[in-house]
């Protein structure tokens, strides 16, 4: 069956999916809140109304599917739940833009359960969304912007599609300079259909009011934008010590300070920045989402699709 | 500013940087680490900076102030004059220290003698030092120095300081000065720090004619004085004396003089004892002025009389000039030698009122006073034991005897020729040619013209207000209205002085001459008693009383000598040998002088008079009986005015352009010495601060 076919992918080469850790998250699927415009029938909502549709095929019922929808004699035979898709369902377009300014190597190099740089945990949760998004034959794309927007894989669904677009994730690298209200810009005139934008990023840039001002044309054109600011945990607290010479990842020089002497001040700085970040983000109507890559990206993740089912 | 501890400021300038140095070493190396939110650092460096800056300045600025404080404490600085105890630590010194050991530096303020003020600042100046030699003058009447030359020994220095006290003697300045000059040139090199410390009251008395002149030009004076700001009290016995010859039975008039150096007038006592009595003497003393308490005495006893004149009941600055010892050598009654030819037992004639006039009261002793010698027959020895003698109607003396006369008289006799006839002329011109230049007559008597009679003569030219007729006052009637007649006439003699003529008759006839010769008086009263008035009359005991005082109590008892003072006193000439004398004193003393026989005569040398008191000269195989000589010693009177000399007087030109600097004692050691404990506490405040700006930029 073309469900359960879909099923057997071949397996992702990309070194960030796990898929044995995506096994728990199987029966969680990415909802978006509000209707799309989706080509194929999918579960998401469609804009398009309609009554029963021409039947398509059979889908794994999951938890909080409307029960009219179970195909009774499916279950009676096989005993395991699934649903009837018909084709007034249509399928979600969700671009991923990940950030690969020189700021998202912030980080250590990473250990057993310890934040990597952001770039990569940005990769290991792109990863996974896509592999999430993919499997509820969803369409996913690939956007990735540093001072412009230097790679699009337009949103897509099958198999190749979402391998090209992990194999793009695996191999990003960062630049020096960030402009992401440049690459946002671009991306919108790029892509013509409404979606779901996914944003991965730490935004640390110069100017945030054009970055949301880029954001906001998204939002004006429908699409959902969800901003997941993605935050190192060095990076809220400076470290212990009596002197350091920071150096900037985007050609911005260094500063030579004692970490203590600042500490209380930097902290106020960057909560600053933070709070500005969601106040521009609500303000955008932007879903917002403060990640510390302190934190698994599995339950970033788990979390982050439980509160969108709900 | 002077600086005790140089050595301290050079490792105070090596300690500031010391901070600088461990705060360059210690200076956190950064650890280099990229960080994405470098941007946000910035900011907050930046907003930082200055504060930061400011509290780094603030910071290091207290470090090393602390460090320059504390190096400055330790050098002791010290402002003003140069500390005490600073000397050459590096270069070759020489240091005099004078002290004044006079009198006045015994005077007292609220329970403190300035001397020992004196003493603590001298010894100040007595502590070893690297390179410095020192010597300590004491400053009296004949100033004494611990060693010949400039030593290190300053622990002797120390010990003869602790055991000097004020002596009653004046401080001899001169000599003082000279002494350090030498001391001074002699003790060092030319290239040779000099120092000269005068420590003292520098008393008006004393010092307001100090020559620093004889000083090494290089010398550096310091003068620190004990000299108290307000004014000290003091009343002081000054002076003990009578005005003339004091004999025995016989009233004299004592007096005291008295200094009152105090703010306000003062009713004084003092009592005079003289032997077992006491008399007591009351006045009022004016302030700032002496003033004489004088009182009418009379002795009973003859030969030298050991006194003291003490106030009663004084509470003043300096006690020690409160009583004054002095002699008095009252003599017998003077024995007379009347040579006469009239006889004694036919009144009334001129021999007889001349006797009675010598001794006028009848007294146990009075029938030996007088003894009549025949002119033709002079008894030589009762001559000599004679203190007057009397010439009346001698007739014509023999050159023998004439010249004996004048060797009597050269040798302190006194002569009263009573002249009236042409015999007189005569003996008085002989008498005048024995004597030579040695006696000079004003006027030369002459015999009287026969044929012109001299009747009815008054005294015309009477020095009233000069002895014998100041005895009179202004009662010139018992004088005037006497007649004479009969006497010798007179001429002036060239180059004789007028002043010797006391009275001239009317006719312009000397009538009174006194005239000295040598170690004598001779007064010729040229009056022929039998035939004026003059003896009869009631002036005629008092002006023959006022003759004799005249012409053998012109001697005053002697002043007391001043202490300290170099002395050399010729005993009388029957005083004997100096092996058969003994010196005793009135007071516990090794210093009384010594007897020395000199070209026939005993003299009493004194390097230096002894402490206040009595000594008496008695011979030794006389065991009870009196002294044969006597003199008392006392203080200075001028030590017992306090009041002293302003310090830019000293400095400025007394000085002579010398480096002079000035400090009163007290002061120095209160004020001067305190910089390091105000600079240790500035240290403290310093480091405080530094506390205060950590806490305040919350680091």
């Amino acid at each position: 069956m073309s469900v359960l076919a879909g099923e057997s992918r071949a397996a992702s080469r990309s070194r960030f999916l796990d898929l044995r850790a995506l096994a728990a998250l199987e029966h969680m699927r990415f909802a978006t809140r509000q209707q799309i415009e989706g080509s194929y029938s999918g579960r998401h909502r469609s804009k398009q109304r309609g009554g029963a549709g021409e039947f398509v095929d059979f889908r794994e019922y999951s938890a909080g599917e409307d029960l009219r929808r179970l195909d009774w004699k499916v279950l009676g035979r096989t005993g395991r739940p699934y649903v009837r898709l018909f084709q007034d369902e249509t399928n979600l377009i969700c671009t991923l833009l990940i950030d690969a300014s020189g700021s998202m190597q912030f980080g250590s190099s990473g250990g057993a359960g310890g934040a990597g740089s952001k770039l990569e945990y940005a990769q290991y949760l792109s990863t996974a969304l896509s592999q999430v998004i993919s499997r509820q034959q969803d369409q996913v794309g690939l956007a990735v912007v540093s001072d412009k927007l230097s790679q699009l894989i337009p949103p897509g669904g099958t198999a190749s599609h979402v391998l090209r677009v992990q194999e793009a994730i695996e191999t990003i690298q960062t630049r020096a300079a960030t402009n992401l209200g440049q690459g946002l810009h671009e991306l919108f005139e790029q892509l013509s259909r409404r979606g779901v934008l996914i944003v991965l990023s730490d935004l640390l840039v110069e100017d945030l009011e054009r970055t949301f001002a880029s954001v906001r044309l998204f939002r004006h054109r429908g699409w959902e934008v969800i901003l997941l600011h993605l935050i190192h945990p060095d990076e809220e607290k400076l470290p212990m010590g009596l002197a350091y010479r920071f150096e900037g990842l985007e050609n911005d020089g260094r500063a030579d300070c004692s970490p203590a002497e600042i500490a209380r001040a930097y902290q106020q700085r960057f909560e600053a920045h933070a709070a500005a970040v969601r106040t521009g983000a609500l303000a955008g109507g932007c879903d917002y989402r403060r990640v510390s890559t302190s934190i698994p990206y599995l339950q970033i993740l788990g979390g982050f699709l439980v509160e969108r089912a709900g | 500013m002077t600086v005790l501890h140089t050595w301290a400021i050079a490792g105070g300038a090596a300690a500031v940087a010391l901070p600088l140095i461990i705060h360059w070493l210690t200076r956190p190396r950064p650890k280099r680490m990229p960080l994405s939110t470098v941007r946000f650092v910035r900011e907050v460096v930046q907003q930082r900076r200055t504060s930061q800056r400011l509290r780094d300045l603030i910071i290091l600025a207290c470090r090393v102030a602390a460090v320059l404080l504390l190096a400055w404490a330790f050098a002791r600085p010290f402002i003003g004059a140069s500390h005490p105890s600073a000397g050459a630590e590096s270069s070759d010194a020489i240091r005099i220290v004078v002290l004044d050991t006079s009198q006045s530096m015994g005077a007292t303020l609220r329970g403190v003698q300035l001397f020992e003020e004196a003493r603590g600042a001298a010894a100040g100046h007595l502590s070893y030092s690297p390179g410095l030699s020192a010597n300590l003058i004491f400053g009296s009447a004949q100033p004494r120095a611990v060693f010949e030359r400039a030593s290190g020994n300053f622990g002797a220095m120390r010990d003869e300081l602790n055991k000097a006290q004020p002596l009653p003697q004046q401080l001899n300045v001169e000599a003082t000065i000279n002494l350090a000059a030498d001391m001074l040139a002699r003790s060092a090199g030319p290239s040779a720090r000099r120092e000269l410390i005068i420590i003292s009251d520098f008393q008006r008395s004393s010092w307001s004619a100090a020559d620093f002149q004889g000083l090494p030009k290089n010398t550096a004076i310091k003068f620190e004085s004990v000299a108290p700001r307000e004014l000290i009290e003091n009343v002081g016995v000054l002076r003990v004396s009578t005005q003339k010859r004091v004999a025995q039975d016989r009233e004299f008039l004592l007096e005291v003089e008295i200094g009152n150096y105090s703010s306000a007038a003062r009713q004084v006592q003092v009592d005079v004892s003289i032997g077992d009595a006491t008399w007591r003497l009351e006045g009022a003393c004016a302030k700032g002025v002496k003033s004489t308490l004088s009182k009418e005495l009379m002795l009973r006893s003859a030969g030298w009389q050991p006194g003291l004149a003490k106030l009663v009941e004084i509470d003043d600055a300096l006690a020690s000039d409160n009583q004054r010892p002095f002699v008095i050598e009252v003599s017998p009654s003077p024995k007379f030698a009347l040579i006469t030819r009239l006889p004694a037992r036919l009144p009334p004639n001129s021999s007889h009122y001349l006797e009675r006039a010598l001794s006028p009261t009848k007294t146990p002793h009075s029938a030996d006073r007088i003894v009549r010698i025949d002119p033709q027959n002079i008894d030589q020895l009762a001559l000599g034991s004679a203190e007057l003698i009397v010439l009346n109607r001698p007739g014509r003396l023999s050159q023998g005897s004439i010249e004996l006369l004048v060797s009597l008289l050269r040798r302190g006799r006194g002569l009263l020729y009573v002249a009236s006839d042409a015999a007189d002329a005569g003996n008085l011109k002989l008498l005048a040619e024995a004597a030579g230049p040695s006696l000079k007559l004003p006027v030369e008597f002459l015999p009287p013209d026969a044929a012109q009679a001299r009747r009815e003569l008054v005294l015309m030219d009477v020095k009233r207000d000069q002895p014998p007729f100041s005895v009179f006052g202004g009662d010139v009637p018992a004088i005037s209205a006497l007649k004479f007649a009969g006497m010798l006439a007179s001429r002036p003699v060239s180059g004789g002085l007028k002043e010797e003529i006391s009275a001239s008759y009317s006719d312009q006839t000397a009538a009174l001459v006194i005239s000295r010769c040598v170690n004598g008086n001779i007064a010729v009263l040229n009056a022929d008693l039998a035939q004026s008035d003059l003896a009869g009359s009631v002036a005629f005991v008092p002006l023959v009383g006022e003759i004799v005082d005249l012409l053998v109590g012109s001697r005053r008892s002697e002043e007391a000598l001043v202490c300290g003072e170099r002395a050399a006193i010729e005993l009388p000439p029957d005083a004997g040998l100096a092996g058969d004398l003994v010196i005793e004193s009135s007071v516990e003393t090794e210093s009384t002088g010594q007897l020395v026989d000199q070209r026939g005569a005993v003299l009493w040398m004194w390097n230096s008079a002894g402490q206040p008191g009595v000594y008496q000269i008695k011979r030794k195989s006389a065991a009870g009986a009196g002294a044969i000589h006597a003199l008392a010693t006392a203080p200075p009177a001028g030590e017992s005015e306090l009041s002293y000399l302003d310090a830019s007087v000293l400095t400025g030109r007394l000085a002579g352009g010398r480096s002079a600097s000035y400090a009163a004692v007290g002061d120095q050691q209160q004020d001067k010495d305190f910089a390091w404990s105000w600079l240790l506490m500035g240290c403290a405040a310093v480091m405080l601060l530094e506390i205060i700006t950590l806490r305040v930029f919350r680091t």
